[in-house]
């Protein structure tokens, strides 16, 4: 838990956002143009358009390596973003990654990769993220723990749905959801399960495998 | 929470219908005033120089400031400090956004990509180029996602504001930098939100500048902020399974004291709503730099 008591105060948020929200659902659809979605540009020229690897997106890995998220492609990815000196959520989070990766068929097994990036680029430094990976057995390259620019924090929460804001004492209040990507980035499956392996997003990630 | 909900379910019903007019009257799709559609055909001598021109002229000097807000920044924590920043005096515009499309067409509505923006990107505009009727040059531009507003923001050097800064800024009146314990004033921006279900989407600069000399904070749209995705994040990440929970439940951050802030509280919990690619009728943006 990153915080405590902060659940309970405003009742009535939950469905005032409910409703907000529906208002919002009613969005018109559009079919005019038949080309739309098909040009994500010249860098994305080939990824599906709603590829996570379109983002601009440079990590810094606990193992010193520096890659482009983009590089992950070709193969399935599960991917999180947490914080190390998170005491609570982050350790049940990251066993629920592990849990996935040891959840997943023999034949599977060496063929999904993990991810997990810090919102805490700050503190995150890639000593403690390597502490870090030590502590929990995330042996790279399988596992890879990484930190990113503070742009790259926001766009790649943005894009996993992952709400979360810094505390005034340096924690984080966040969503703690694992996302699985496909071989070409674009997400298939989600999970905000903590209690060990959700046994539908391990068989969603098993069916990525080719 | 349940404890918690009788004495709140006033604000609620209040705030839920007050939204639920403006979201109506916000919407794109009522007729427009048939006028003026060719001025945004209009090209400038150089559309993404005079923008930038444009909104570097156009911005105010706001802060530093302390103030509380209705999100309180953490536990037994009141007060948000703000260095001084600088934000934009009015929305931008369809005109300065189809400049900005224009100058870097892969935010066009057929280019870009579904991640950056939903189906509904832009789909007020007649075209992806053309703004059209339904479009004025000088209304607002809405539809449009929070990669789009940040790359128009980037393209001008400038930034989304926070929501602290919007916060901040949108307690000005035209005398008082903080009216909020105004009643009178909350009045006022209650009903100017209600005002906004008439007709179609009023062009910029109508509302009455604040002591900053800006513009439109209330009664005409909602505003994308950077930080949209840490409003009521879940104060508990222990709730896990409960994706309204988790969205929705961001309660330790609301300050009671603050409650009666309809305006201000609808303003974030719909922003806390939304998803980075989302667009919707009534939710355009402003850009803010930091002030040196």
């Amino acid at each position: 838990m990153d915080v405590r008591n902060a659940g309970v105060r405003f009742a009535v948020t939950a469905a005032l956002g409910a409703l907000l929200l529906g208002g919002l659902a009613a969005l018109p659809a559009r079919a005019e143009d038949p080309h739309a979605h098909h040009h994500a540009g010249p860098k994305a020229a080939a990824m599906p358009g709603d590829s996570l690897y379109q983002l601009p997106v440079h990590l810094q890995s606990a193992s010193g390596g520096h890659l482009m998220l983009e590089q992950y492609r070709g193969e399935p990815l599960v991917v999180t973003m947490f914080y190390g000196t998170c005491k609570s959520v982050c350790p049940l989070l990251t066993k629920s990654m592990t849990a996935t990766a040891a959840g997943l068929p023999p034949a599977a097994r060496d063929k999904v990769r993990f991810l997990m990036v810090t919102l805490d680029p700050e503190r995150d430094t890639t000593a403690e993220l390597a502490r870090f990976a030590k502590d929990y057995g995330l042996q790279s390259p399988r596992f890879e723990v990484a930190r990113t620019s503070p742009d790259g924090v926001r766009l790649l929460a943005a894009a996993l749905g992952i709400k979360y804001r810094q505390l005034p004492d340096g924690n984080f209040s966040h969503s703690s959801v694992l996302t699985a990507l496909d071989a070409e980035g674009v997400p298939s499956a989600r999970t905000e399960r903590l209690s060990g392996a959700d046994p539908e997003f391990v068989a969603a990630a098993t069916r990525l495998v080719r | 929470m349940e404890r918690r909900s009788k004495p709140l379910a006033a604000v609620a019903l209040v705030a839920a219908a007050v939204a639920g007019l403006w979201t109506m009257g916000a919407a794109p799709t009522r007729a427009a005033e048939p006028q003026a559609a060719s001025d945004v055909g209009a090209t400038p001598q150089s559309p993404a120089r005079a923008t930038r021109e444009r909104a570097a002229q156009d911005r105010a000097t706001v802060g530093p400031a302390t103030f509380r807000s209705v999100l309180a920044p953490g536990e037994g924590v009141k007060d948000v400090r703000l260095a001084r920043y600088r934000l934009d005096r009015e929305p931008v515009t369809n005109a300065q956004f189809l400049a900005f499309v224009r100058a870097h067409p892969e935010w066009r509505r057929d280019r870009i990509p579904k991640l950056y923006g939903d189906a509904s990107y832009l789909s007020q505009w007649s075209t992806a180029s053309q703004p059209g009727p339904r479009a004025l040059p000088a209304q607002p531009v809405t539809q449009v996602s929070w990669y789009a507003a940040r790359a128009y923001c980037a393209a001008q050097g400038a930034r989304l504001p926070t929501w602290y800064e919007w916060e901040y800024a949108a307690a000005a009146d035209e005398t008082r930098l903080d009216a909020r314990d105004d009643p009178a004033w909350k009045e006022r921006i209650l009903a100017w939100y209600g005002q906004s279900s008439a007709g179609a989407l009023p062009t910029i600069g109508r509302t009455p500048a604040n002591v900053y000399g800006i513009r439109d904070l209330h009664g005409l749209v909602w505003e994308w902020v950077e930080d949209y995705a840490g409003l009521m994040v879940s104060g508990d990440s222990r709730n896990q399974g409960d994706p309204d929970k988790l969205k929705f439940c961001g309660a330790g951050a609301l300050s009671a004291e603050n409650r009666d802030e309809y305006a201000v509280l609808m303003r974030m919990a719909m922003l806390s709503s939304l998803e980075a690619h989302y667009t919707t009728a009534n939710l355009g943006f402003r850009c803010a730099t930091d002030a040196r």
